[in-house]
């Protein structure tokens, strides 16, 4: 009887997918070092990382040490930390809410931070007297914040607890609030270029990225990740829902607090600086599920490195493919994320 | 484990779903939660196993109160298995069996446990280790709950109407199972000739009160079925067993009056 049946399907071992992933993130990250407006060989490359980690003293040119080291590094390594954190929080929202449409802006706090890059690009709304890039930076993330606090006290309930679908509709409810102000001041500002910025900000850019930035993003994605490791066998429990995970002895009002806002406020900081780059949290943990299986201990780390990867490649593509020109980051990561999706998904219709 | 309920109560939004509820289980022993639909057997079997507090009252697991445990601690002594258990994850049987071990694991799992084997040993799934969940037929997938049930390794075992779904032979291999076990086991199920013949002792609710308690000679009387069911039944002796045998005659009309 059980050999007429499709048996489970074959998985490939999670320690040979971070193997292989960790090698195609450092063979990612040479790439986008590599390529640009200017190309440089792999050698200048490699020279350039050497002398800087003082692993040597090669002789190197100031304009390529420029170029490699302030320019296109940062960029890499913001690229690889905001993928990480887009990806690990997709799986995490995913399995929190047991919906496989959640992505990392469920909660609405990119719909709010385009709120606030709006009120600085068009309306040049200015915050304690901090301009330019800063401002727009500083304004996204407020604006982020305020929409999850606004989710949040939609969704609450009376004795605190913060149930999934509650806050999935708040998020969808504050989002529509937030893009009816968005689309209302783009189309009613005077500015001709305003949908033109305003488009580009919410696709993503990691051209502005400088030194700063890039470490500020990489500590709050190594804590993001790390952090939420410690919930790999919580987020298992959660497989047949909430009384089941509450039978197994997991606090689940108080893991989803954690995991929801914080989460959020991670994602918060990453739009923030980048704007809010789409389909890699959505589309990364769905592959790595469907290739590794859902065990969070794997599907977590695997779904860090796989966004890594995937926004490493995106934008490395995005300020390459069209010379002289940057396209948004966000096109990217849709244009390869949706047909290797579209794929892994036929090959599991295509056993059931 | 012998668990004490003592004049529990549980309310939502002021409508009183159970109250003045009394029962104790000894150790070893199977019991039948037994009610119409609505009669807050689910309820019951949710306050027993910790996940709401009572809004009055107490359950015991020996000295301990329930509700005053820690989530983990719970989870080591007392097992639920649901009526419905559903996940679209492509989750493996030996996956979900190991998920039972979650309260007794640290935060990243731990080595594999001897008691993952043991429980699907004795749920009898031992051959269905590689499969999917999602390949599963009812009695498959109720049996693999039992061995994730078992993997907790508790003191109680609390199921809820475990045999719904199942045909006759699955719904009594299921039950001898259980009853071989010999863990104190409380079961809400709707079929009373199963109850009849697999329970140690029954408890029967109505509109969230108990109308009756103790061995199943004492509380399957034709009276009871009058009263809880509105059904007219005969209930004597069986021939071989001895335990009650029911025959009905059909309802009173007390059902929609």
């Amino acid at each position: 009887m059980s050999t007429a049946r499709p048996v489970a399907a074959v998985r490939a071992p999670v320690p040979v997918g971070l193997a292989v992933l960790v090698v195609v993130l450092v063979l990612s990250m040479g790439l986008g070092l590599r390529v640009g407006s200017v190309s440089a060989p792999w050698e200048t490359v490699f020279e350039v990382v050497a002398r800087r980690l003082r692993l040597g003293s090669p002789d190197v040119t100031v304009i390529d040490d420029q170029i490699i080291w302030q320019l296109r590094m940062p960029r890499v390594l913001a690229a690889a930390a905001v993928g990480a954190a887009l990806g690990i929080v997709g799986a995490v929202l995913q399995s929190l809410t047991r919906n496989d449409l959640a992505d990392p802006y469920l909660l609405g706090v990119s719909a709010g931070a385009t709120v606030g890059a709006v009120s600085v690009i068009v309306l040049g709304v200015s915050i304690a007297g901090v301009v330019g890039t800063a401002a727009l930076t500083l304004a996204a993330f407020v604006g982020a914040l305020a929409a999850l606090a606004m989710v949040l006290v939609l969704a609450v309930g009376r004795s605190g607890a913060l149930p999934p679908s509650r806050a999935v509709l708040a998020g969808i409810i504050v989002s529509q609030i937030c893009a009816a102000f968005t689309s209302f001041v783009v189309l009613k500002s005077g500015q001709q270029d305003a949908p033109r910025r305003v488009l580009s900000w919410t696709l993503g850019s990691f051209g502005g990225v400088r030194w700063g930035h890039a470490v500020l993003l990489l500590v709050v994605a190594t804590v993001a990740v790390v952090a939420v490791l410690f919930f790999s066998r919580h987020l298992d429990a959660f497989a047949f829902g909430d009384t089941a995970a509450r039978s197994l002895g997991v606090p689940t009002e108080r893991v989803r607090w954690a995991l929801l806002v914080g989460t959020a406020l991670v994602v918060a900081t990453m739009v923030a600086f980048t704007g809010a780059i789409g389909f890699v949290g959505l589309v990364v943990p769905h592959i790595i599920r469907l290739i590794f299986g859902p065990g969070h201990l794997g599907l977590l780390p695997l779904s860090a490195l796989g966004g890594a990867c995937l926004m490493v490649l995106s934008d490395t593509l995005a300020r390459s493919v069209m010379p002289g020109q940057e396209i948004p980051v966000g096109v990217i990561t849709a244009a390869i994320g949706a047909p290797v999706f579209a794929l892994l998904l036929r090959r599991d219709a295509a056993r059931s | 484990m012998r668990i004490a309920v003592e004049n529990v109560a549980w309310s939502v939004r002021d409508v009183t779903i159970i109250e003045k509820i009394d029962a104790l289980f000894e150790p070893g022993s199977f019991t039948g939660l037994l009610g119409p639909n609505g009669s807050g057997k689910t309820t019951l079997l949710n306050v027993i196993a910790g996940l709401r507090k009572p809004t009055y009252g107490t359950v015991r697991a020996d000295a301990q109160v329930v509700h005053t445990l820690s989530g983990r601690d719970r989870a080591r002594r007392i097992a639920l298995v649901e009526q419905h258990a559903h996940t679209g994850l492509e989750l493996r049987v030996r996956e979900v069996v190991e998920l039972g071990r979650v309260p007794h694991q640290g935060m990243f799992g731990g080595s594999q446990h001897a008691s993952v084997a043991d429980a699907m040993k004795l749920a009898r799934i031992e051959h269905l280790a590689g499969r999917s969940w999602q390949t599963l037929s009812g009695g498959e997938r109720q049996r693999t709950q039992l061995a994730r049930a078992l993997a907790q390794q508790p003191s109680l075992l609390l199921l809820d109407e475990p045999t719904n779904h199942l045909d006759l032979g699955h719904q009594l291999d299921f039950l001898e199972t259980v009853r071989g076990l010999g863990v104190t086991t409380v079961a809400a199920l709707h079929d009373l000739e199963l109850a009849a013949a697999y329970c140690d002792r029954l408890v029967v609710l109505k509109a969230g009160r108990i109308v009756s308690s103790g061995t199943v000679d004492e509380v399957l009387t034709a009276d009871l079925l009058d009263e809880v069911y509105g059904v007219r039944a005969t209930v004597t002796p069986h021939p071989s067993t001895g335990r009650p045998h029911l025959t009905w005659h059909g309802t009173t009309g007390a059902l929609h009056a």
